[in-house]
């Protein structure tokens, strides 16, 4: 693949030391972090059934242990990578807010009631949702945040058309002949369209996991 | 908070010259704009003006050079515009600017925007400046205005653009909450960053608006403007530019549209290259809808 030469304008690729810069206690570093990890922890307190606030209070914790410990984490293949990292933060914030819920049975909300198979695990089990799937819950909402923040980045590298196209075709589903009339174009130029603005979008998501999962190679 | 914000002595003042201070009407950067009464003598009917006050303490203390640059900068924007404001009805009309650096300020008088209900007819009680910015924000919600009047207010600000421009000015502060209407004309209004074509000097336009080269140059003021025109004719808000609306192609003025879309793209284009090289060739391309 042909290697894209870094653009010193483009926000991301001007902070490919972010996880090197959080580790330096860098407080535009922290914020970048915060803003693009908040978005995906949010979420996932909630799909876990916590509550408004108690989803917030999981963000607040998760990047208080990110912060405290994040010289701990070395990046290493074998070991994991650093979302996998982060996403045992995550669950086991949100399983403290569950633990802090039995202790404080006036405060506990009993919307999502422990399952058989839940009751019989360890004190980190999430009362309605194993660990496979939280897991899943996580790295979907990370991948969602990615995504989020790929498509943004394509935006400011593509022709207006062609990211009109990729929107209303991949974004928001609709056929190619549907969006050939909303532009006026042929549906053989909305595909095309799209595909040049997909394959920017895939090259950003991978050049994001490659900075937030190998931070040595930035750093 | 709006007689708490004039300071006495700049309230006095304006009495003295006829002008009784009623409201403040909206905020900006570096100062207020209020409501002002001027009832002229043999006249029935009340007059109301606009009156915005630039004060020094907003640029910083008074003793540091670089703030004091700015406010001057300032001053000298709003004289550059006031020599053209009567060049065009598409640039707000200013009147009577005083100087009054001693006390800290320096304030001027202009047209008043439209009333958001009742147009020409001020009701000083409940009046709100219909600014582009009310306009589609108006029933609470965002909307989007139909193609036809798109055009219309979009030749009008190309128009005015374009005086400003081949006067040697650029704005740098386009966008819908600095466009008002007077008599439902759009006028361009706001202009305390107008200047020439400088690059070191510094634009607070916000960076969903500002061009990616920044925000020195009449190019940029067209990038801004298109980016203005989309949030017209879409509804959608800035931030999800270039973003259509899924259901635009059921519209009934969507081929309208269309054409507008191709003027957005040409104006809003990152390549200086390929945007629009002045607000001439922007408003022949409008005209040509």
């Amino acid at each position: 693949m042909r290697r894209v030469k870094p653009d010193p304008a483009d926000t991301l690729r001007t902070r490919p030391t972010l996880l090197s810069k959080v580790r330096r206690g860098d407080e535009d570093g922290w914020s970048r972090f915060y803003a693009l990890y908040s978005d995906f922890i949010y979420p996932a307190g909630r799909a876990a059934g916590l509550s408004h606030e108690e989803s917030k209070d999981v963000v607040q914790e998760a990047m208080v242990t990110v912060r405290n410990y994040i010289n701990r984490f070395v990046p290493d293949e074998n070991r994991g990578r650093f979302r996998t990292w982060l996403r045992k933060i995550v669950q086991s914030r949100i399983a403290d807010q569950y633990r802090n819920k039995k202790r404080n049975p006036l405060e506990r909300v009993d919307r999502h009631p422990p399952s058989e198979d839940s009751a019989t695990s360890t004190t980190n089990r999430i009362p309605d949702l194993n660990e496979v799937e939280l897991d899943r819950l996580i790295d979907g909402k990370l991948e969602q945040a990615i995504l989020t923040e790929a498509r943004s980045q394509a935006r400011k590298k593509v022709r207006m058309e062609d990211y009109q196209a990729y929107d209303l075709f991949e974004v928001r589903e609709l056929s190619a002949r549907e969006v050939a009339t909303s532009l006026g174009i042929s549906p053989v130029t909305v595909r095309v369209r799209a595909f040049r603005v997909r394959r920017i979008v895939e090259r950003e998501v991978r050049r994001i996991l490659k900075m937030l999962e190998q931070p040595n190679r930035f750093g | 908070m709006g007689s708490k914000s004039i300071n006495s002595e700049s309230g006095r003042a304006m009495s003295e010259a006829g002008y009784r201070f009623i409201k403040e009407i909206g905020k900006g950067g570096y100062g207020y704009v209020y409501l002002f009464n001027r009832r002229r003598s043999g006249e029935r009917n009340d007059d109301y003006v606009a009156g915005k006050f630039v004060y020094r303490h907003i640029f910083g203390p008074s003793d540091d050079r670089a703030s004091g640059a700015a406010y001057q900068r300032a001053l000298e924007g709003l004289q550059n515009f006031r020599s053209l404001s009567g060049e065009s009805p598409y640039l707000l009309r200013v009147f009577d600017v005083r100087q009054r650096h001693g006390e800290g300020y320096f304030c001027y008088m202009m047209e008043l925007a439209d009333d958001m209900e009742s147009g020409r007819r001020i009701n000083p009680r409940v009046y709100r400046p219909r600014t582009l910015k009310n306009e589609l924000e108006r029933f609470g919600h965002r909307r989007r205005l139909p193609a036809r009047k798109c055009i219309d207010i979009a030749r009008g600000l190309a128009r005015g653009l374009q005086i400003l421009h081949e006067a040697g000015f650029t704005h740098r502060d386009v966008r819908p909450s600095n466009i008002i209407f007077v008599n439902d004309v759009p006028k361009l209004a706001d202009f305390d960053l107008l200047a020439g074509h400088d690059a070191a000097l510094t634009s607070y336009i916000p960076r969903t608006y500002a061009a990616p080269e920044g925000s020195h140059s009449s190019q940029a003021d067209i990038f801004s403007f298109g980016k203005t025109l989309y949030e017209m004719c879409t509804g959608f808000p800035v931030k999800d530019f270039p973003c259509l609306p899924p259901d635009i192609r059921h519209w009934e003025d969507h081929s309208t549209l269309l054409k507008i879309n191709k003027i957005i793209a040409r104006a809003c284009a990152r390549d200086l290259r390929k945007r629009y090289a002045s607000a001439e060739h922007l408003l022949n391309d409008l005209a040509g809808i």
